[in-house]
């Protein structure tokens, strides 16, 4: 899923390392999510959103729309 | 510390090997590790060598070196960097506690593999009851450095793990299942049990190394 924590992470100047080590996981996990690789669970999500103190839904993008 | 200068999909250390040499050096250390191990455990085996001691004998090395490297690499992070699959030093350290337990469990079980190897289908240098005594052990010891090591994995950790017993699973399924098919059908000879697992470790090297490359967890230079 596209998203935005790559522009959020840059902006406060942290490195992968740094924000996996605020989020408690591994910086693999971080790469994996920025380069969309993978999408993070529920929970990490809210973690990084409650992070960067941003609704979910500016960090995650999606484009898809309920059918009418 | 920046926070564009470590994804490591694009990070580039111009001391770092580039991908083909470390490919090069790691085939003519697998080869001489290989090798070496052939020429140590050959007179051990029973002359002529069968089929499935040769495979076994290559499968133990390969996850010896595995261990080796890994665990060396890990507690000596500027060394290792510069040939593992990671960024950079610093991930080595973050990840200490899981490459360490990853290395010795590897380690014991290419020990494992190796004792069932000289022992034998009829008893060989090793007697059944030792082999049986270091294959048990092997198998405590790695639950217990899981068990230690691998209990903090998180989510994206525990998901590439999943997606690897899955496909290894699979994979087995596909060649001992289709193999048995044909011996039963007296088109091939049933493997051997040291055949077997032999395999299996084998093929969860093979699936670990198929999701990490779709994954695209490769390093790039």
């Amino acid at each position: 899923m596209e998203n935005r924590v790559k522009d959020f992470r840059e902006e406060q100047g942290w490195s992968q390392g740094e924000l996996a080590r605020r989020l408690g996981v591994s910086r693999q996990t971080v790469n994996a999510v920025e380069t969309d690789k993978y999408d993070p669970s529920l929970p990490l999500a809210l973690r990084m959103a409650k992070l960067f103190a941003v609704p979910v839904t500016a960090l995650f993008l999606d484009h898809w729309e309920p059918n009418a | 510390m920046t926070g564009g200068e470590l994804n490591i999909a694009t990070i580039r250390d111009n001391r770092r090997p580039g991908r083909f040499v470390r490919a090069l050096i790691g085939a003519v250390v697998g080869y001489a590790g290989v090798s070496l191990l052939f020429r140590v455990a050959g007179p051990a085996l029973p002359s002529p060598i069968a089929p499935d001691a040769i495979v076994a004998l290559g499968v133990a090395c390969i996850y010896l070196l595995m261990g080796l490297f890994v665990g060396l690499g890990t507690l000596l992070p500027k060394a290792g960097a510069k040939v593992l699959n990671v960024a950079d030093a610093e991930e080595l350290r973050d990840e200490r506690k899981l490459l360490v337990m990853s290395a010795i469990c590897s380690i014991l079980l290419g020990v494992a593999l190796l004792a069932l190897a000289l022992a034998g289908a009829g008893g060989g240098v090793l007697s059944p009851t030792g082999a049986l005594a270091i294959t048990g052990g092997a198998l405590l010891l790695s639950t217990v450095a899981y068990w230690w090591g691998g209990r903090g994995q998180d989510e994206y950790r525990r998901l590439v793990n999943a997606e690897t017993s899955q496909v290894a699973l699979f994979l087995s399924f596909i060649l001992f299942g289709g193999w048995a098919v044909l011996a039963q059908l007296g088109y091939a000879t049933m493997f051997t049990p040291l055949g077997f697992l032999s395999g299996m470790l084998g093929l969860v090297l093979l699936a670990a190394f198929w999701i990490i490359f779709r994954r695209g967890m490769i390093v790039q230079d």
